[in-house]
């Protein structure tokens, strides 16, 4: 009687949407911690586990705003640039002796100014996302470099300890905040995907955009949400990179819609829209920071580093693809019986 | 003697451990109608394929022009001269008629195209056929009845022998379908052979010259032309009543008026329905359905006219006015059209309560769990689905239907109910159109062949060149 009670229980977290992939990309990531753990005991400090939290935050967020994005059957090539925008718009402000919040404040909005532009380019002119995102990537990547005369910035200086140490030096019970800010949001934006009409809407949109019109969803401002929210990601982001490093540098970001795709992608996220859910993109961010930090530890050059994680994101793909396939054979198979 | 162009030899295949094709056993003659009832779709479409291609079988023999094409010991997997003729055209929409017909043609051998010669060529085929298109068009201006028309010529200049007519009064009105039929005809003089697939055999007996039986993969029955009757089908299909019969026009007068709408192709319509009442808006010559359609869907907007529910006029047009006053859409063939693959049964079920029911931005549990106890009554365990893809059609229609119930609307579009439905099916959809009747919803079917809505409908009104017609 339990064990068909259990039976019953491990079916039913398993036909959640999307469960079933982050199970197995789970138990992958735990191999890959075991044989990092085995192959340099350090991999298991306090320092090295805390260090590799931080590093995979901003990838968290990044998958987040991607996520979104990829489950509306969409895609953001924009979010490196944005990251770069919004670390050199904050750090130029900053610098100018602008108070940092109101500095973050000016960085959000016009990083929120691009997910719009974005939403609306392909929801309202119907351009294809690949384009008015490579488009929007590079004016934001102009912007970031016109900002400050096409230099990188100086130190944002004393004034800023407190952005510092907000975004990324400081601790709280114990924990780096820039976890606890992954964290909370993606909490809220777990919630808004998984419980709310929002989010219903995004599946929809992704997974049958013409019964998504006639059930009247608005597609536009669905599309534009998910937008939206990956700007909101990219712009946190950004603040994450100036509060680390203490200044604006104009190429930050570069090739982070790729690192934003692969974690989405290995998380169980369709890049053909309606499927993922966000639990996935934590696991693909950390198989992507657990693999960098456990190559770099087992001496692999960047290169090596980059192959690997590619050959990863193009066999979750293919899973995707594969999978996707044998369910619309099961559909076509009903369909005979009928 | 007569020569054959396809014969059948007691062919089955099997996919999976399913058989689809069971012993199956009939021959289509050289310039002959040979009609085909499938009593429901079970190894209709791998039937279809079969005949196209050599694909491989489990057991049997087939014949193509007299040659064995294809046997269960070895199977070629090429093509047979067959082309399908069904809703889903196979022209290039963005060129022209002439380079449909003669130079996307296998047997076009030119390197350079003559353009002008090409052009007087297919004219002149065109003509003699009473076809009336313009060669030099592109086939994306067309109407799906042209379409229809260019694919045949295609098909035969292209060197076809059999063609496979797939449901075809789905799509095309009553008048389209009987020139079509005249098309069909002229071209069986001339040798050529079809296979021609229907849901009613009342259809089938007026074009064809024998009709075979299918169900579950297997010919129950071949009838001969002397043979057609309603009678002989008796044991075999199952016979659909309407519970109340078709009432006077002059008895109601709605709570739903649509009145005096004009578009492209409406000339000013009118008409209301009442809670509980269903009407059929038969169009003969499919040139208004599509604009009501498309206004309802909020692709285009009309030049005049008006919406009144309860004598209250409702601004619209788009799919979520509509639904935000009690007004719900139900497309042909709804269950590709409204379903999310991606989401559960009961997500499915639920989708449109949260907007138009509730107005909730939460997903409230207590409120599905409610929803989900109160269906898995009327559903059963489907409601535990969490894909999609495993159910069957009948289910699937369900639960586009029972989405409907649950938002409890005032009126329902329905656009072609029993378009490519099987017989099984069809009783099942009327049960359908009968329980909203019976939630006192509004019903509108909008349809360009009478089929079944008969069944359902307390009124027809037929609409003539976008007019209703009084009659």
């Amino acid at each position: 009687m339990e064990s068909n009670n259990s039976s019953k229980r491990f079916k039913r977290i398993f036909s959640k949407r999307g469960m079933g992939q982050v199970i197995t990309v789970s138990i992958g990531l735990i191999m890959l911690i075991i044989v990092f753990g085995f192959l340099n005991p350090n991999f298991f400090s306090y320092r090295n586990i805390s260090n590799l939290l931080r590093q995979i935050a901003p990838i968290i967020l990044i998958g987040v705003g991607q996520s979104y994005v990829l489950i509306t059957g969409n895609i953001d090539l924009s979010i490196g640039s944005v990251v770069g925008m919004s670390c050199m718009i904050s750090a130029t402000l900053m610098t100018k002796g602008m108070n940092p919040w109101l500095a973050v404040c000016i960085s959000y909005i016009s990083s929120i100014f691009i997910g719009i532009l974005n939403g609306k380019l392909i929801s309202k002119a119907k351009l294809p996302a690949f384009i008015a995102t490579l488009g929007t990537m590079t004016i934001a990547r102009g912007i970031a470099q016109i900002v400050n005369n096409n230099y990188n910035t100086d130190s944002i200086g004393a004034k800023a300890e407190g952005f510092r140490n907000f975004f990324y030096y400081g601790k709280t019970l114990g924990l780096y905040n820039t976890i606890w800010i992954a964290l909370v949001m993606w909490l809220v934006f777990n919630f808004i995907l998984s419980r709310t009409r929002t989010g219903r809407h995004i599946y929809a949109v992704g997974s049958n955009i013409n019964a998504a019109n006639l059930s009247g969803v608005n597609i536009s401002s669905t599309i534009t949400k998910a937008y939206l929210v990956s700007a909101v990601c990219s712009a946190t982001v950004g603040l994450i990179i100036t509060a680390t490093s203490g200044m604006g540098t104009m190429d930050a970001g570069n090739g982070y819609e790729l690192y934003a795709v692969a974690s989405s992608v290995i998380g169980g996220v369709s890049t053909l829209g309606g499927q993922g859910i966000l639990l996935g993109t934590i696991v693909g961010a950390s198989i992507w920071g657990v693999l960098q930090n456990g190559l770099q530890f087992a001496g692999a050059p960047v290169a090596i580093r980059n192959i690997v994680i590619g050959i990863i994101v193009i066999i979750s793909v293919l899973l995707d693809i594969v999978v996707r396939a044998n369910k619309n054979v099961t559909k076509s198979k009903s369909k005979g019986k009928s | 003697m007569k020569e054959e162009i396809l014969r059948i030899e007691n062919v089955s295949k099997e996919i999976d451990g399913n058989t689809y094709l069971d012993n199956i056993n009939f021959q289509i003659f050289k310039g002959e109608i040979m009609g085909l009832l499938p009593l429901n779709n079970h190894g209709k479409s791998q039937l279809i394929q079969l005949i196209s291609q050599n694909i491989s079988i489990d057991f049997g023999r087939i014949y193509f022009d007299e040659r064995l094409v294809n046997n269960y010991e070895y199977s070629n997997m090429r093509n047979n001269k067959v082309y399908l003729i069904d809703k889903q055209v196979k022209l290039i929409e963005s060129l022209k008629v002439i380079d449909n017909i003669y130079v996307l043609n296998h047997e076009f051998d030119s390197y350079v195209i003559n353009e002008k010669k090409l052009k007087e060529k297919t004219d002149e085929l065109l003509e003699e056929l009473s076809i009336n298109i313009q060669s030099s068009q592109y086939v994306s201006e067309l109407s799906l009845y042209e379409k229809t028309l260019v694919e045949i010529v295609k098909a035969i200049t292209s060197g076809v022998q059999l063609i496979i007519i797939l449901e075809i009064s789905n799509f095309l009105s009553i008048e389209e379908l009987i020139n079509f039929q005249k098309l069909m005809k002229y071209y069986t003089q001339k040798g050529i052979s079809f296979l021609y697939i229907a849901n009613h055999h009342e259809e089938a007996f007026k074009i064809c010259d024998r009709v075979c039986l299918f169900e579950n993969g297997r010919v129950i029955k071949v009838i001969e032309k002397k043979d057609f009757s309603d009678d002989i089908l008796k044991p075999y299909i199952i016979t659909f009543e309407n519970r109340e019969g078709l009432k006077d026009e002059n008895e109601s007068s709605g709570n739903f008026e649509f009145k005096n709408f004009t578009s492209e192709n409406l000339k000013g319509i009118s008409f209301s329905v009442k809670a509980g009442e269903c009407i059929t808006i038969l169009d003969i010559n499919n040139k208004g359905i599509q604009d009501i359609a498309e206004i309802l869907m909020g692709k285009i907007q009309p030049i005049e006219g008006n919406i009144n529910l309860d004598h209250k006029r409702i601004d619209i047009i788009d799919t979520h006015s509509l639904l935000e006053n009690k007004i719900a859409f139900v497309p042909e063939e709804p269950v590709d059209k409204m379903l999310f693959y991606d989401m559960s049964y009961l997500e499915n079920l639920t989708f449109l309560l949260m907007d138009y029911k509730f107005d909730e931005s939460i997903v409230n549990k207590k409120i599905l769990k409610n929803i989900k106890e109160e269906y898995r009554n009327i559903v059963g365990g489907n409601i535990e689905a969490a894909d999609l893809r495993k159910l069957d059609k009948k289910d699937l229609y369900n639960l586009v239907y029972m989405r409907i119930i649950l938002l409890n609307p005032k009126i329902v579009f329905i656009m072609q109910p029993f378009s490519n439905a099987d017989m099984y099916l069809r009783g099942r959809i009327i049960e359908l159109i009968n329980l909203l009747k019976e939630k006192g919803i509004g019903v509108v079917i909008l349809a360009v062949s009478i089929s079944d809505t008969l069944f359902v409908s307390d009124r027809l009104l037929i609409m003539e060149d976008g007019k209703i017609l009084n009659i």
